[in-house]
């Protein structure tokens, strides 16, 4: 029973952030002296780029494949295809192999294959032991380039996704971060709308076989690799495996950015919870948006450390015990992101803490009231914790490849650990004032309707829906 | 293909991590020495140089859980764990003499709550809130005096990620990773607020774990499904009710009884710690001997007053039933001895077979073949493992009108288990895929802290996972038939079902 989120740290999405020498923070050292290992980077001919770095303590395998395919790419009528598709690849067989066969041949030796869908992009994480290198290589390969696209594992695999469907609003945070996003960004946009089960019943396997073709490429595909192996062989290998490989697809293409303008709304989604999920936010910035070092340890002293010292944990949760689960995000998005600020609290308490959130953000934006002190503790939090992203060789590739595959520069890493030391307080200032809107915020409480009346009262324009 | 080379190739490697004398030899893949100290208050820690990068992880954990609670007095453990956050006399306060009488005023107004609460039905809702006030005011009056979150707000800045404690059944364990050079600090610190901890903020906490209790349990609906499972599961196990702890147990709760369980049980013999990472053994040995070494030793070693139950018991119900707005659930769980039962073990192996994957029986026959449920999953240790416990078989069935035919293909599932003998391959595979999740398992710094402290804990040495390959290699094809007949039956069954409303 973890004392804070376990369940909610999975959803807190951060920044994969880290540096390469020691940074100085008014004179002070706040990294150990260390330099990092160097990958091996090898640009293929058919587009693909590998990041490589071998680890020999343990004999395993991983690799992480960044497909330049996202969910915005769906089509306007079929939310969720991109992640359909992906899913059917992994579990549809391949030319060569039948579905059956794959999964076998995979647990036989206890190698996974993964696939994931993000807004921007999609990955495949494999991994295996070291001996099943090759094995593990064919079938990735196998999968990504010539998936079958089996009709009756597509069948179960409908199935098995509206019964996902069915289960999401069990949990009151689910609802919440799936439809918060649609009061900012709108319903239909690409950057909020999700699968429902009405749209799952229009997808057919053609559907996927035909997005495969038109988005899946080596082209611009960038793949993380670490473990136990020789770097020449594992290039090798990738070489022989893709030769002859270069699909024409459909070049990525991103909606346009969104309207910057906006107006707050006030929602209220019942079911028959005992607690509130209240949800306060509005649009934020773009990830190219220099002010987002700033904005950074703005929202690390609101509630981004996802702790209890931040100002919303420590008046909501330690102060006065309203709350479990309270924590503020900035997520820095291709266009603008978004700004929310959560907190579950019982259905009694729902006024009060939705209260105690404005007044604390509005604070921060009115007269913020950070000290100098208060600046160097959240920068030497963010700085001195840089080192853990080269804990895990995997994770540091990973990141790398991420960075390169969203257009980041080289040495990213090096950039964002120098720009928040360089952060001053003013500027933390300035960016509450200029990017935190108290007056626009949109409300989403996610919670028992026995609220309805009151929450009516204090929100004439309170929209209500029941969810089942 | 699979082959037996493998199999012993893998055995060879959990071994030489283990056992550093092999790997001397072979050095095969730089297996990390384990050193065991045992300070002179009788804390002991295990330490495991590993790796390139300057971080390590840290782990220290307490052989009190659930376990230890009385009835009357569940999720004290937890609740307790929250509390080693909130400072000592010195750190999270800003005078510690001024906050004295403001605690005490409050645990008095604590004590007149509860005797509200006695009266039940009877209880004056006026005056619980005016109580409830009046600890508002007292506890805004202490605000002044306080200094909250100091701990966590130092760890952080000297630098430490996933600072955080779990409480289960079982153990109680408390973590964080650091950057190499706050060796010294994390000692300094954490020696002090779980050993010495000032339980300021208790009854806003109190609050806190209830609110916990409402995300975890109440607004969920497998949550709910899970405490009536263990309810019914066991007659008098102390594993039988939540680890969080009952709403009106939670609400009850004094400063005084937590301080009572730190008493009890908070003491260093009672504790283990494992450090992995980049270290330095000497320097690290001398370092705990200044700070965890101090600690003074008495652990007046009295456990609770009733003993656990160490037998094995059949279930009080074989059956619940439980409707909510929610998608069905099905829970299917199995008595079963602890280890190092030779039968804990072939468990292992059958949860493995049952569940591991895609190609598992469960899961081609529920999903892939009858299409009946959309998910299954399988635990060999529910809730915990100090004490006999559950095999646990958890399905989630397509809609009310599925409940009975998942529950049907699982006993037919089961009963082939057995009558049919499974391969040698079936076997061996079952066995592979359990060591090398292991190797993916100690990966991390943080995964290798975590399984050590879990033996040392469970079984006071971590020398068991030396022996679990050997274990593992002698469970035959037979045995997993034996323990299917001798488990799986109805009589030791209990079934919980939620249907949807």
């Amino acid at each position: 029973m973890k004392k804070s989120y376990q369940k909610l740290a999975l959803l807190i999405s951060f920044l994969m952030i880290s540096l390469v020498p020691s940074p100085v923070m008014a004179g002070e050292r706040l990294l150990p002296y260390y330099s990092p290992p160097r990958p091996t980077i090898v640009d293929l001919e058919n587009g693909m780029r590998l990041y490589l770095l071998e680890d020999h303590e343990l004999p395993t395998f991983a690799i992480g494949l960044f497909l330049p395919v996202g969910s915005v790419q769906d089509p306007e009528n079929k939310p969720g295809l991109a992640s359909i598709t992906v899913q059917a690849m992994r579990l549809g067989g391949t030319e060569k192999y039948t579905p059956d066969e794959i999964n076998e041949r995979l647990e036989e030796v206890n190698a996974k294959i993964e696939f994931e869908m993000t807004h921007e992009y999609g990955t495949l994480v494999g991994r295996s032991l070291t001996e099943d290198i090759s094995l593990l290589l064919e079938l990735i390969f196998e999968i990504v380039k010539t998936p079958r696209f089996d009709k009756k594992e597509f069948d179960t695999l409908k199935k098995r996704i509206q019964a996902s469907l069915d289960h999401e609003n069990e949990d009151p945070l689910n609802i919440a971060y799936r439809e918060f996003p649609k009061l900012i960004y709108g319903e239909e946009s690409p950057w909020a709308r999700t699968l429902t089960k009405k749209v799952l019943k229009k997808i057919s396997v053609d559907d996927c076989l035909r997005f495969y073709r038109d988005h899946i490429t080596p082209d611009k595909m960038v793949l993380a690799i670490s473990g136990d192996f020789k770097t020449k062989k594992i290039v090798g290998l990738i070489k022989n495996l893709t030769q002859n490989w270069s699909p024409t697809v459909k070049p990525q293409e991103f909606p346009p950015d969104v309207e910057k303008e906006w107006s707050p709304k006030s929602v209220f989604l019942t079911k028959d919870f005992t607690q509130s999920t209240v949800v306060l936010g509005h649009l934020g910035v773009k990830r190219t948006n220099p002010d987002k070092y700033a904005l950074t340890l703005l929202n690390f002293i609101l509630g981004g450390s996802g702790s209890i010292t931040s100002r919303l944990g420590l008046d909501i949760r330690t102060q006065s015990g309203l709350a479990y689960a309270v924590w503020s995000q900035m997520i820095f998005g291709k266009t603008y992101g978004l700004f929310q600020a959560v907190a579950m609290t019982q259905t009694n308490n729902t006024t009060r803490v939705d209260e105690k959130m404005r007044e604390i953000i509005g604070s921060l934006h009115e007269k913020p009231n950070i000290t100098h002190q208060q600046l160097d503790q959240a920068k030497r939090a963010l700085l001195r914790s840089l080192i853990f992203q080269y804990e895990s060789r995997f994770n540091y590739v990973q990141a790398l490849a991420r960075f390169y595959f969203l257009g980041y520069p080289p040495d990213y890493f090096n950039i964002y650990r120098q720009e928040i030391a360089k952060v001053r307080l003013e500027e933390v200032n300035r960016v509450a004032k200029t990017y935190l809107h108290p007056d626009s915020l949109h409300l989403m409480i996610v919670g028992s309707r026995d609220l309805a009346t009151s929450l009516k009262e204090r929100y004439p324009h309170l929209h209500i829906r029941k969810i089942r | 293909m699979y082959s037996v080379k493998f199999f012993f190739k893998a055995l060879i490697l959990i071994l030489c991590l283990l056992y550093p004398p092999l790997s001397v030899k072979g050095g095969v893949f730089g297996a990390p020495p384990i050193t065991k100290v045992v300070l002179k208050n009788g804390m002991k820690f295990l330490i495991v140089p590993r790796g390139d990068t300057p971080v390590f992880s840290a782990l220290i954990a307490f052989r009190v859980g659930g376990i230890e609670e009385d009835e009357g007095q569940t999720g004290l453990a937890h609740m307790f764990e929250h509390m080693a956050f909130k400072g000592t006399r010195g750190l999270g306060t800003k005078n510690y003499a001024m906050e004295i009488p403001l605690m005490e005023a409050l645990d008095h107004l604590a004590d007149e709550l509860n005797q509200e609460y006695d009266k039940k039905d009877l209880a004056d809702p006026q005056k619980i809130l005016e109580i409830r006030k009046k600890m508002g005011e007292i506890s805004q009056q202490q605000q002044k005096y306080t200094k909250s979150g100091e701990i966590t707000q130092k760890m952080l800045e000297h630098g430490g990620t996933g600072y955080n404690a779990t409480t289960s059944k079982d153990t109680t364990q408390y973590f964080v990773s650091l950057p190499s050079d706050q060796l010294m600090f994390w000692a300094q610190l954490e020696s002090q607020r779980i050993f010495k901890p000032i339980l300021r903020e208790f009854y806003q906490e109190r609050d806190i774990v209830m609110e916990e209790r409402r995300m975890r349990v109440d607004d969920s609906p497998e949550g709910q499904l899970y405490e009536k499972l263990l309810q019914y599961a066991f007659q008098k196990s102390p594993y039988r009710w939540p680890t969080i702890g009952h709403a009106e147990d939670i609400r009850r709760f004094t400063r005084k009884e937590a301080t009572n369980f730190l008493k009890r049980y908070y003491c260093p013999a009672n504790a283990v710690g494992v450090l992995v990472g980049r270290l330095d053994v000497t320097q690290t040995r001398s370092l705990l001997d200044k700070t965890f070494g101090t600690i003074p030793s008495p652990c007046p070693v009295k456990t609770k007053t009733s003993q656990p139950h160490l037998s094995l018991e059949p279930p009080q119900k074989n059956r619940i039933d439980l409707s909510l707005h929610a998608e069905p659930s099905l829970m299917m769980a199995f008595s079963k001895p602890t280890l190092p039962h030779d039968d804990d073990y072939v468990f292992d192996v059958i949860d493995e077979i049952l569940s591991g994957g895609k190609t598992s029986k469960l899961y081609r026959r529920l999903i892939k073949e009858k299409k009946v449920a959309s998910s299954v999953s399988t635990y060999t240790s529910i809730p915990g493992a100090r004490l006999p416990h559950l095999f646990l078989i958890q399905a989630s069935p397509y809609g009310n009108k599925n409940i009975q035919s998942a529950e049907d293909e699982i006993w037919k599932t089961l009963e082939r288990l057995k009558k049919e003998p499974i391969t040698e391959e079936a076997l061996k595979k079952a066995r592979h895929n359990i060591l090398s999740d292991m190797i993916w398992h100690i990966k991390t710094n943080e995964g290798l802290a975590n399984m050590l402290a879990y033996y040392e804990i469970l079984l006071s040495d971590w020398k068991y996972l030396e022996n679990y390959p050997s274990h593992l290699e002698k469970v035959t094809a037979e045995d997993i038939q034996r323990v299917a007949r001798d488990y799986f039956t109805r009589d030791n069954n209990i079934t919980a079902v939620l249907r949807k409303k």
